[in-house]
């Protein structure tokens, strides 16, 4: 089967600055996969371009097979660091455009999880906390039956009851025989949830493996090991 | 009861080892239907894909067992439960002896400050 | 896609627009109440002038509605680009599974319908102060034999269909319009690539373009001139002269907004930056 994300030669400079060195990386279907690097390691350009938001300086990056474009942005749920819905928008309006837009949103359940948590449909976004925004998005994201679901920094910043909230909306929600990236330097917390991980710095790949065999083999949790091959 | 991972081994085989702490406990009665993988996960904070990989070894070793329809069972024979349950104990009494004997108590000295312990709590 | 994508910014931008389009029909009727309720003949020099200010008020109040609409227009038509494309609102427009021309076509059709829309609106609000005055009474009187003077005039001076001329400016005032909303986008996505003085740079971009398109329309009028330096004498020549630079103009204009497409469209696909 075509692995749903392939790295081949993948570099990206912007502004001088080369912020992806030439990875090649596969990653398979049916994974929980982490993406982890300090800051500016390239954890974020890799996933722009994963999502089209930037195009490659060279080499190429496919979505199950493809390059990016309108067919793999359908199978594409990407959750960005940013807030990026519509301030005056009502909750249910934002539903309306998840489901107009993309046709494996699965509208009942996302209204669902968003009644679990006490949001009205006729709430607006603008009067919700940063931290409820956060949450309506993560559940818009994690409600599209994506083959690959693109998570930039799902818990950076928010308080360990938000992050548990997280957490369990990913893994209780994420459709079976999709991947789901998530990028962060909160390894210990992801940790549990992971299948795989990638290690990335200064836009080269250090190391790719998997959860079970870094503790198999090394006897130390990924959280060890990364600050271990990180040292300042 | 709570999942409790510690973070130097694989959590898979801590997820097998605290099934069984829960099988032997009763928190999962013999013959009764598990929860669906992905429920188990959410519950533990962990992957469902390692979930399922500790429920199929558990599987393999014959405490859990799937039925196609209607999904996975704690293990009807209560036999190998209690067998399980010995054998629990038996490792906790080995570890509990090593740690004795190394802070330099002998046999019968053990058996002295145990049964002191138990007429204190059994008090 | 295109009709969603469509339908979603009407929703975003009517918010807006509509709230102004009724309180300009709102002030339109106001000021004609006021006009029509107090005839002055009647009054004397006090009360007269007493009146005068509720009229000049209304009047005063009319024309800051018009200049908020185009004011509004301008700015709304710069927010939706920069903030829905170029912001954070980025992140979900250029994810969504859509094909990049889209998102501007999209932006560039609403802008476009809006900006007719208010002309509409104002014309309506300029019905509303006129329609059943002695003036407009008049003016409707006369109007056809105006009319038809204008058609004569052009057809049997200067051999020029009236249709034609009024295809023609139609024509050019849309042409305009469109280019001059590629231009303002244009001038931002180009503005964004410049790291921090964004802002700095889309004016300058803005200006920049204009000098460009403006020197090259001035040449061009020039050499189109050239022919006709005596066509003055001759109806024909000047109604061929006037076709000229009319097309010319309207051709200027589709350049210049094609050029400006094509670079917005370059920069948000390849060179997309988001922050």
């Amino acid at each position: 089967m075509t692995p749903i994300l392939e790295c081949r030669a993948l570099a990206k400079v912007y502004s001088g600055r080369r912020a992806l060195a030439g990875i090649n990386l596969t990653v398979n279907r049916g994974r929980i996969v982490g993406l982890l690097g300090p800051n500016g390691s390239g954890k974020t350009t890799m996933i722009k371009l994963a999502s089209g938001l930037l195009t490659p300086t060279s080499g190429e990056i496919l979505i199950d097979g493809k390059r990016p474009g309108v067919q793999t942005k359908r199978q594409v749920s990407y959750l960005p660091e940013r807030t990026y819905l519509e301030n005056w928008m009502t909750v249910d309006e934002m539903l309306h455009f998840f489901s107009d837009f993309y046709d494996n949103f699965n509208l009942p359940k996302a209204a669902e999880m968003l009644q679990r948590l006490g949001i009205q449909p006729g709430d607006r976004l603008k009067t919700m906390s940063k931290g409820t925004k956060e949450k309506v998005q993560l559940i818009l994201v994690m409600s599209r039956e994506a083959d690959l679901y693109l998570l930039d920094e799902p818990i950076g910043g928010v308080d360990p009851a938000a992050r548990d909230y997280i957490l369990h909306t990913i893994i209780s929600n994420y459709n079976e025989n999709a991947t789901v990236l998530i990028s962060t330097h909160l390894i210990s917390d992801v940790e549990p949830v992971l299948d795989d991980v990638i290690f990335i710095n200064q836009g080269y790949i250090a190391l790719t493996e998997s959860v079970d065999d870094i503790r198999e083999q090394q006897g130390k949790s990924v959280d060890a090991l990364f600050r271990e091959v990180f040292r300042c | 009861m709570n999942w409790d991972l510690k973070s130097d081994r694989p959590i898979y085989a801590q997820l097998i080892e605290q099934m069984e702490l829960r099988i032997v406990a009763g928190i999962y009665q013999a013959g009764e239907r598990l929860p669906a993988v992905r429920d188990m996960a959410a519950q533990a904070e962990v992957n469902p894909n390692t979930m399922q990989k500790a429920l199929a070894e558990l599987e393999r070793r014959g405490l859990v067992y799937t039925q196609r329809t209607s999904g996975r069972f704690i293990t009807e024979d209560r036999e190998m439960i209690r067998k399980l349950r010995d054998l629990l104990a038996k490792t906790q009494v080995e570890e509990f002896l090593e740690k004795m004997r190394s802070l330099g108590f002998s046999g019968q000295e053990i058996r002295q400050m145990m049964e002191q312990v138990l007429e204190g709590t059994e008090k | 896609m295109l009709g969603k994508l469509m339908k979603y910014e009407f929703k975003a931008t009517s918010r807006i627009f509509l709230p102004f389009f009724g309180a300009l029909l709102v002030m339109s009727g106001i000021t004609r109440l006021f006009w029509s309720l107090f005839q002055t003949e009647e009054l004397d020099e006090m009360i007269t002038q007493l009146v005068m200010i509720p009229k000049i008020l209304s009047v005063t109040l009319y024309i800051m509605v018009i200049v908020a609409i185009f004011v509004v227009t301008y700015i709304v038509m710069i927010q939706r680009f920069y903030k829905n494309l170029l912001g954070d609102q980025g992140y979900l427009m250029f994810t969504l599974p859509v094909e990049p021309w889209m998102n501007i076509v999209n932006k560039l059709l609403v802008s476009l319908i809006w900006i007719l829309a208010s002309m509409v609106v104002m014309m309506l609000s300029g019905l509303i102060l006129a329609v059943g005055t002695e003036l407009w009474n008049e003016m409707v009187a006369e109007f056809p034999r105006i009319f038809r003077e204008i058609v004569d005039l052009f057809e049997r001076e200067f051999h020029m269909s009236i249709v034609w001329l009024v295809v023609e400016w139609v024509a050019a005032v849309i042409i305009g319009i469109i280019h001059g909303i590629l231009q303002i986008y244009a001038a931002i996505a180009i503005g964004h690539l410049c790291g921090r003085y964004k802002i700095l740079a889309s004016v300058g971009a803005y200006l920049g373009i204009s000098i460009v398109v403006q020197t090259i329309g001035g040449i061009f009028s020039v050499v189109v001139m050239i022919p006709f330096i005596n066509a003055a004498n001759s109806p024909q020549m000047l109604s061929s002269y006037w076709n000229l630079s009319m097309l010319s103009g309207i051709a200027i204009s589709l350049l210049t907004a094609a050029g400006c497409y094509i670079a917005t469209h370059i920069i948000l696909t390849r060179k997309l930056n988001l922050e």
